[in-house]
């Protein structure tokens, strides 16, 4: 199959998203005036949250269970961001417990408002293999239950390298979780390289030529090739914003992500 | 009227009623939850009007809103005209408002005369999400109405159509005609719609006409099927697609379960409310 499950409660979906909340998040975020990163995707991690559960409330007997998710900070040590499932040993949250377990309310100034289940953390080292680890733990334990489902998406959102592995021991773990499957294709791997400076974005690219050093390509390369539906997607959304079209063969993959290119990967992720 | 019914064959009275057999057919997305059907199907009781409107998977009470269209299709009848479809579809949307205002009125009352639930926290989370999607969200739909008219030359149909929503037009077992879209290619994931929140943009309703012959055979069908019997019915079929025709022409209730679950199970067409208006002139002689 060729990722064309669709959705519904007896067919949910399964994200994992991975969040650097290392020290080098607390440098300030291109494209989001005077945020700093951690904030920055804190920010855009509850909105995404928040539009998810949206999407699953059709009518008025509240959230239906389209999703199951799970939230994985990585710094000095791991940590699952979104509180526990079933209580009965699932890691992941469904989309109606992720409704029921936001702590607060944020509003902006200008009215905007969304509920918060992330606070901004930025602090210590980037085991990001510790992380891709918990994650083959949690997702090869959803495909053996979801053998029916959507293929899992796993989004690594980071802006720096892993301080616990190099980038082969990287590529083994990120080779493994692709490795798992239902009977919609391959799980699929989102890597979001998060910019240290104003630079030009790079978004959903079909070839490494051209991108900053050996560790960038490595993430490319960790990236799956984007399935048509999510590629049809981009190249619909690159057209609405007057972007490069990706080309056939583009990845889950985006550099020097300013804000709005870490929102673009995540809606793409979560389409 | 049968509007949003069980499938089910029309139950006319042959004298008034024009000479074409009328079935209507749907699976629910979910088998066993019928009642959460967002398709509509409506047939006018002289079945010289038909309308079928598939709810958009995405949209909040988008189930009510295509009943809404398909019934007022039928009642309103709004000649084909840009402006007489303009105006049918305010009229829509301010009776949707209307009717929403009621209900969200009804909801507050009943709520305000329950007893104290107490400040659980499943509530306050509930109602968060509910407030929101009564706020931020606009029901949405496609849309596809026919009429068959009787003139000295013969019969004939127009139809309009805002979306994916599918007309096939089969005579003698082949595809004759499809509208709005006539390849499988053409469906995506963000068909036009049409919206309580918008008034109908014209340029997004396509028309057609047709003569009806004797031995032809119209669908109107949601999406995932059209798509299906457009993949396997079309003229780039080759030669199975004439069994495919001769398989829908067939269908009866329990046919047609069997043939969107067993499509559903080989992976042949997604898992959507599945609705068919199947029309059929009556052999004459």
């Amino acid at each position: 199959m060729n990722h064309t499950i669709r959705v519904d409660r007896n067919h949910p979906a399964c994200f994992i998203l991975l969040l650097d909340q290392s020290y080098s998040m607390s440098a300030p975020m291109v494209g989001a005036a005077g945020l700093s990163k951690a904030q920055a995707l804190a920010d855009t991690t509850n909105r995404l949250l928040m539009q998810l559960v949206q999407r699953c409330v059709l009518d008025e007997q509240g959230p239906r269970h389209y999703f199951d998710i799970a939230l994985i900070g990585y710094s000095d040590r791991i940590t699952r961001l979104l509180k526990s499932g079933d209580g009965f040993g699932n890691p992941l949250v469904s989309s109606p417990q992720l409704a029921d377990s936001f702590v607060r309310i944020h509003e902006e100034p200008d009215g905007q408002s969304w509920p918060v289940w992330v606070e901004p953390l930025a602090d210590g080292q980037t085991m990001m293999c510790a992380a891709l680890d918990l994650a083959y733990d949690f997702a090869a334990g959803w495909v053996a239950s979801h053998q029916d489902s959507p293929a899992p998406v796993v989004i690594n959102i980071t802006d720096g390298e892993a301080t616990d592995g190099t980038l082969d021991d990287l590529a083994e773990r990120v080779a493994r979780l692709v490795g798992l499957s239902t009977v919609d294709g391959p799980l699929i791997m989102f890597n979001v390289a998060v910019a240290a400076r104003a630079a030009e974005p790079v978004l959903f690219p079909n070839d490494a030529a051209g991108l900053a050093d050996p560790y960038t390509a490595g993430l490319f390369h960790t990236s799956s090739v984007l399935p048509t539906r999510m590629l049809e997607y981009v190249r619909t959304e690159a057209d609405r914003h007057g972007l490069p079209r990706p080309g056939a063969g583009a990845r889950g993959f985006v550099c020097n992500a300013d804000l709005a290119g870490v929102v673009r990967a995540l809606n793409v992720g979560t389409l | 009227m049968n509007a949003a019914g069980p499938s089910r064959r029309t139950d006319l009275n042959a004298s008034t009623a024009f000479p074409l057999d009328v079935h209507v057919y749907r699976v629910p997305s979910v088998l066993e939850r019928p009642q959460e059907w967002r398709d509509a199907a409506a047939v006018q009781g002289d079945r010289t009007a038909f309308a079928l409107s598939d709810g958009a998977s995405s949209a909040y009470r988008a189930g009510p809103w295509s009943r809404l269209l398909a019934e007022r299709y039928l009642t309103e009848a709004p000649d084909h005209s840009a402006g007489s479809l303009t105006a049918w579809a305010e009229r829509c949307r301010d009776l949707w408002s209307a009717l929403e205002e009621q209900r969200k009125k009804g909801r507050a009352q009943a709520a305000a005369a329950r007893p104290d639930e107490g400040p659980a926290a499943h509530h306050r989370h509930r109602d968060f999400w509910l407030h929101d999607a009564e706020a931020r969200s606009v029901a949405a739909a496609t849309f596809l109405g026919m009429r068959v008219h009787r003139a000295p030359e013969g019969w004939s149909f127009e139809a309009v159509a805002v979306g994916d929503s599918c007309l096939l037009h089969v005579r003698e077992n082949s595809l004759w005609h499809a509208f709005p879209l006539d390849d499988a290619r053409q469906f995506g994931s963000h068909p036009d719609l049409l919206t309580a929140g918008a008034p109908l943009l014209v340029d997004r309703v396509r028309h057609c006409r047709e003569q009806l012959h004797e031995h032809d055979m119209v669908l109107l069908v949601s999406d995932a099927l059209a798509e299906v019997l457009l993949a396997r019915g079309g003229r780039e079929a080759g030669a199975d697609a004439a069994r495919w025709w001769r398989v829908v022409r067939r269908l009866d209730e329990t046919a047609f379960l069997r043939f969107v679950t067993g499509l559903r199970a080989a992976r042949m067409i997604e898992t959507d409310d599945t609705t068919m208006i199947r029309i059929r002139p009556r052999a004459t002689g």
